[in-house]
């Protein structure tokens, strides 16, 4: 948003986001759902609001949750060596073996770190710079917090957020495997492993020109599940069976996150 | 209005992310293995359970943080 205002002219000179997430029933299983907040600061005009909201809505990390802009890939590589593709249709699929864990509510905010945004010698913005972002929700019996930094800059010591809520999926995705694939006493979860290879291009003006306008940018991502066994001991079917419950899988294709959104200047 | 002028991607894409179970409530994940200009940077996220702490968040929070920021 920092971007898109910048780009447009907008007196943007703070913004902070909150996000309460709790637990969605969806068929098949629990899903998730948020209730957004962003707060913006400047002297922002109604135009220029409802030009920030757009933004996003239409982000890349927002517009993969809510409105199907990943195209996805699936292949499983077993560890005995065979490869292949994970069909699109998941008709007739075995019951998956296991179940997993709901999600808490819980909540997230993020604070724009504006010492962070870089101009160049004549006040152009370089990079938008980070963002630092709280993370507040609870274990079985207390609470857990944790703080962590994304955003653009040039050092590359964070990452930049579109590639941390596909680092969200590629985890998601291990946690579903290793808790729905039936391993038993013949395969070790630790020889698991899902690696995500993305589609980065048109970079952030991309990203940008296409939040401001409000239009869906598919990006395509390949998502390869390394798995124990062979074939026989470890069928494809029970990796799509297990895929099929992943709750940010499920949030790719079929969207539908955001419970509720407002976004306001004070 | 859509639009998809991305190419298609391998997993031999710098951006390459790498995710393996540690034990039955964590997992580590690796942005950008095999990157070296930018990273790599890792996170450990966690599913909520009765008999260990929560090393990270669960990764639905890491998702919806990456929105936040």
């Amino acid at each position: 948003m920092v971007g898109v205002a910048y780009r447009g002219g907008i007196g943007l000179e703070d913004i902070e986001v909150d996000f309460e997430l709790e637990p969605v029933e969806r068929a098949g299983g629990i899903g998730f759902g948020v209730r957004e907040k962003v707060t913006l600061k400047g002297n922002i005009s109604e135009a220029e609001r409802v030009r920030l909201q757009r933004a996003s809505r239409y982000c890349p990390v927002g517009q993969a949750l809510t409105r199907g802009s990943m195209l996805i890939e699936d292949e499983v590589q077993w560890r005995s060596g065979e490869v292949t593709a994970i069909p699109s249709t998941s008709d007739n699929l075995p019951v998956p073996n296991g179940t997993l864990t709901a999600i808490r509510p819980g909540t997230i905010h993020a604070s724009y770190l504006l010492d962070t945004k870089e101009c160049d010698g004549e006040g152009k913005m370089e990079h938008e710079g980070e963002a630092k972002v709280y993370i507040v929700t609870e274990n079985a019996t207390h609470t857990s917090r944790w703080t962590i930094l994304a955003g653009h800059s040039s050092p590359g010591l964070v990452p930049p957020p579109f590639p941390t809520a596909q680092a969200a999926w590629a985890a998601s995705t291990a946690t579903t495997l290793s808790s729905l694939l039936p391993l038993g006493d013949d395969h070790d979860a630790r020889d698991l492993q899902v690696e995500v290879g993305l589609s980065m291009t048109g970079g952030r003006d991309l990203a940008q020109g296409s939040a401001a306008e409000g239009r869906v940018v598919h990006r395509n991502a390949i998502r390869r599940l390394i798995v124990p066994g062979n074939p026989r001991s470890m069928p494809v079917e029970a990796v799509q069976s297990a895929l099929a419950q992943d709750p940010i899988t499920n949030a790719y294709r079929d969207g539908g996150i955001l419970l509720d959104e407002q976004v306001v200047v004070g | 209005m859509t639009q998809n002028n991305t190419p298609p991607v391998s997993l031999e894409t710098r951006r390459t992310i790498v995710a393996r179970p540690v034990d039955n409530n964590t997992v580590l994940t690796l942005i950008g293995a095999g990157d070296h200009t930018r990273g790599p940077w890792p996170f450990i996220t966690g599913t909520p359970n009765l008999n260990t702490d929560l090393p990270g968040p669960p990764a639905q929070y890491l998702s919806v943080a990456g929105w936040a920021a």
